[in-house]
């Protein structure tokens, strides 16, 4: 049967169009179906299986990321949807949130360079990943309602975290590289 | 016999064709080959009994090429055309090899900066080449050993090898006559030794220190499944700097010139080895230099001492396995397993630090030398077919981060590291100015945010992407990383639907046409074969030479030639149709061609000038000054 790369990737891996995912079923899906077309089954197939292989494990792999990330994951279903994401234009334009994302980028940055430091990124990430929380929270029952273009706002927010915590994790690897 | 044969039932009754395969392990310093053979995967040896193949290679005279320990033999009498190491050099180029300020034990030529060339009496050699050379002796090997030809083979690269460097690992496969299933991991061939083996669950960590590349790979064991949760290390921290560290002692301690030879620092790399292999049972070790044309010279070398001057190197290792496992999102606790493979982990000073990192003790069961080519090995078998009921399935990442230039010098990233492949991503692209129909993109690879001091991978050339006003043009660039941990790219207008033509400058490695002519350089190439390829070559374009001729003279012969000339014309003509046809001798057809070509010389002249002329009528004298 050939493969259907146009199923959602809900369907794809047997689970229902919701926000909340089952993650062991998502994996051992994920690992059923990898079983089936993973490359390494096809070293011996001519040219074309090889590729058709490639595209189809590189496709699962995206499923599977996008189901595993939480802000992937709400934006994709605002996709499903019909809401669209320009990724050039769209962006939130709530000056307050914008402002205290500024802020604790700036805490980021102005890390003392000692253990110290360290503690307070440790602080800083548990204080960004509680204001993502709420944001999911909120997003689920825009969702729920219906009340989409509100939702794709909280979508433009949430993504902010996303650089948050890589700026954090960046500043945590040059700490430990200069004293560990 | 057909009436012996008794099957389970529901299998086939066709008897299964024993496909044979290899696992390799190219390594800095020493490489293997091994294969499963009555179910077993164990390490070939060779008609000596020797398992392990020195990575030497070296060049002697009259274009003979010797491999292994009887080239090592060589490394102090002949040490220039002795090449050792040549791993270091593999998918690197001039310019950071000298970056990296270290030892390497043979010359460079100058002027070779994408693709540098090591000096040696049979010429430059590429590390491509150095490492092919290895790769054949393997081979060999295993063909004898196997009694047979290799279906193909998987080759073990360091996790941390970038896509410059598999690609060159591939290309030696290439150049070595291999069909290559796969390029494997490191860590995750050991990982699949001792998985499969002991029927492993749990969050092993694997940790690989070699002769010249450090890795460290954590993976999640479940069923059958291989999932590498991260992967780290340093591509150029091995064994081999913690020869360097005893190298750079001695020299301080014996008092000896900055400058030194190749032979004396060859040797004195030799007697770090020793010194560092036997530290791991003594205490203190006495190292002795033959000194050239001096006295001889020797001191003491304690454990602790060594373990101070290798401490830093040992404390880098380190950092990287901190970093694999926050990007595995998880903690020292949740691992089940530490497994230690490489030469180099035989240093107590490095057991001691990862048991204390990991807070338990490693593994080492399997010969820290063999496990990675008994692992690769096993994969090979599985991917030759072998075992069609077995149930492996192995999800490898991507180990550095693949990125675009933008304004800036900046590189904005594509695929993070530690994505899972294979991985596909693509970005969209526009036009900045009207009528725009071509563009070059930057990939990179690395973590980094400046695109210097990122890895450039290579300069794609966009063309033929349809003319419009500025910013309509979506030109849609895809990423796709294989099995093989290797990047394709393809672009597409998204409008328009055309595809943009790619045309790739790595900005390291050899391009395609460079490998295909080391092929036909190569020596594997009976002298026959070259002999008939160059005779296609040199009919296909008498050809050329011929039908060119045909299409000139049918539309000006006549008219530019007196007819004694067309006639002296056509009698070479006719000369080099019938060597072309005979086909017999290359030489006779290039003969033939270049008569043809003297006797057409004046009217080649006369076409030209005509040409000339006719581009300029009409046409004002300063036009042409412009």
């Amino acid at each position: 049967m050939p493969f259907d790369f146009s199923r959602n990737y809900f369907d794809l891996f047997g689970l229902a169009v919701d926000f909340n995912v089952d993650r062991s079923l998502l994996n051992e899906q994920y690992q059923t179906l990898q079983g089936q077309h993973h490359p390494d089954k096809f070293v011996q197939s001519d040219d074309a299986q090889r590729r058709l292989a490639v595209q189809i494990t590189a496709h699962l792999n995206q499923a599977q990321d996008t189901l595993k990330d939480e802000h992937a994951r709400a934006r994709y279903l605002l996709t499903l949807r019909g809401v669209s994401f320009d990724k050039e234009q769209d962006t939130t334009k709530d000056m307050d949130f914008l402002m205290a994302q500024m802020e604790l980028r700036e805490q980021i940055d102005e890390v003392s360079n000692d253990e110290q430091g360290l503690d307070h990124l440790d602080k800083l990430a548990r204080q960004a990943k509680q204001q993502k929380n709420d944001l999911i929270q909120r997003y689920q029952e825009l969702l729920a309602d219906n009340q989409l273009e509100e939702a794709k706002e909280l979508v433009l927010k949430l993504q902010f975290f996303g650089r948050l915590q890589s700026q954090i994790s960046a500043k945590q690897e040059q700490l430990e590289d200069q004293f560990l | 016999m057909a009436l012996m044969q008794i099957s389970e039932p529901g299998m086939s009754t066709a008897p299964h064709q024993h496909r044979l395969a290899a696992g390799i392990d190219l390594g800095t310093t020493n490489s293997l080959v091994a294969s499963v053979r009555n179910g077993l995967a164990e390490p070939l040896a060779d008609q000596q009994g020797a398992v392990i193949l020195p990575s030497v290679v070296h060049f002697a005279e009259q274009d003979k090429v010797l491999v292994g320990m009887s080239a090592q033999a060589l490394a102090l009498s002949d040490p220039l055309n002795t090449i050792a190491s040549a791993k270091r050099v593999l998918g690197r180029s001039s310019q950071e090899l000298a970056a990296q300020t270290k030892y390497l034990p043979f010359e460079l030529e100058a002027g070779h900066d994408s693709v540098p060339r090591i000096r040696t009496r049979a010429g430059g050699k590429t590390a491509v080449e150095v490492s092919a050379q290895i790769l054949r002796c393997l081979r060999q090997r295993a063909e004898e050993t196997l009694g047979g030809e290799l279906t193909g083979v998987v080759i073990t690269v360091p996790a941390y090898f970038d896509d410059s460097q598999r690609q060159a690992t591939k290309d030696a496969a290439t150049l070595a006559g291999l069909n290559v299933f796969r390029l494997l991991n490191e860590p995750t061939a050991a990982a699949i030794a001792y998985g499969l083996d002991q029927a492993a669950e749990g969050v092993v960590v694997v940790y690989d220190l070699g002769g010249g590349t450090f890795d460290v790979s954590i993976l999640r064991l479940r069923r059958g499944v291989f999932e590498v949760l991260a992967t780290g290390g340093d591509s150029a921290l091995g064994g081999d700097d913690f020869d360097q560290a005893i190298v750079q002692w001695l020299i301080q301690e014996l008092k000896l010139d900055g400058d030194l030879e190749h032979q004396m620092m060859r040797q004195l790399m030799l007697q770090a080895r020793t010194a560092k292999e036997r530290l791991s049972d003594l205490e203190a070790v006495e190292i002795n230099i033959e000194g050239m044309g001096q006295e001889a010279l020797s001191c003491t070398l304690t454990r602790t001492q060594f373990d101070q001057l290798t401490q830093p190197l040992v404390k880098k290792s380190l950092v990287a396995c901190r970093r694999a496992l926050r990007d595995a999102d998880i903690t020292q606790e949740d691992v089940t397993e530490v497994v230690l493979v490489g030469g180099s982990t035989r240093v107590p000073a490095v057991r001691d630090a990862i048991e204390g990192f990991f807070e338990r003790t490693a593994q080492a069961d399997i010969d820290p030398d063999q496990v990675v080519a008994v692992g690769a090995a096993i994969q090979a078998d599985l991917l030759a077919g072998n075992k069609p009921d077995d149930e492996l399935l192995l999800l490898d990442v991507i180990p550095l981060s693949l990125g675009l230039e933008t304004m800036g010098g900046l590189v904005e990233k594509v695929i993070d590291r530690n994505t899972t492949i294979p991985v596909t991503r693509a970005q969209e692209f526009t036009t900045y100015k009207d009528g725009q129909t071509a563009m070059r993109i930057h990939v990179l690879q690395g973590e980094r945010e400046l695109v210097s001091d990122c890895r450039s991978l290579a300069h794609f050339d966009l063309t033929g992407i349809p003319p419009m006003v500025a910013g309509a043009a979506k030109i849609r660039v895809t990423f796709q990383v294989d099995a093989d941990g290797l990047l394709n790219v393809d672009a597409e207008e998204v409008n328009s639907g055309v595809r943009a033509q790619i045309e790739v400058k790595p900005s390291y490695g050899l391009s395609d046409n460079e490998i295909e002519k080391m092929l036909t350089d190569s020596i594997e190439y009976a002298e026959s074969d070259i002999k008939a390829r160059s005779l296609r070559e040199q009919q296909v374009e008498a050809d050329r030479v011929l039908e060119a001729l045909d299409t000139a003279l049918a539309k000006d012969g006549a008219e530019l030639l007196k007819p004694d000339e067309i006639e002296k014309i056509e009698q070479c003509r006719q000369q080099l149709a019938d060597a072309r046809a005979q086909a017999a001798n290359v030489d006779v057809i290039v003969a033939a061609i270049k008569a043809l070509e003297l006797a057409c010389e004046e009217y080649v002249a006369r076409r030209m000038n005509r040409s000339v002329q006719g581009m300029m009528q009409g046409h004002k004298i300063d036009e042409f000054n412009n």
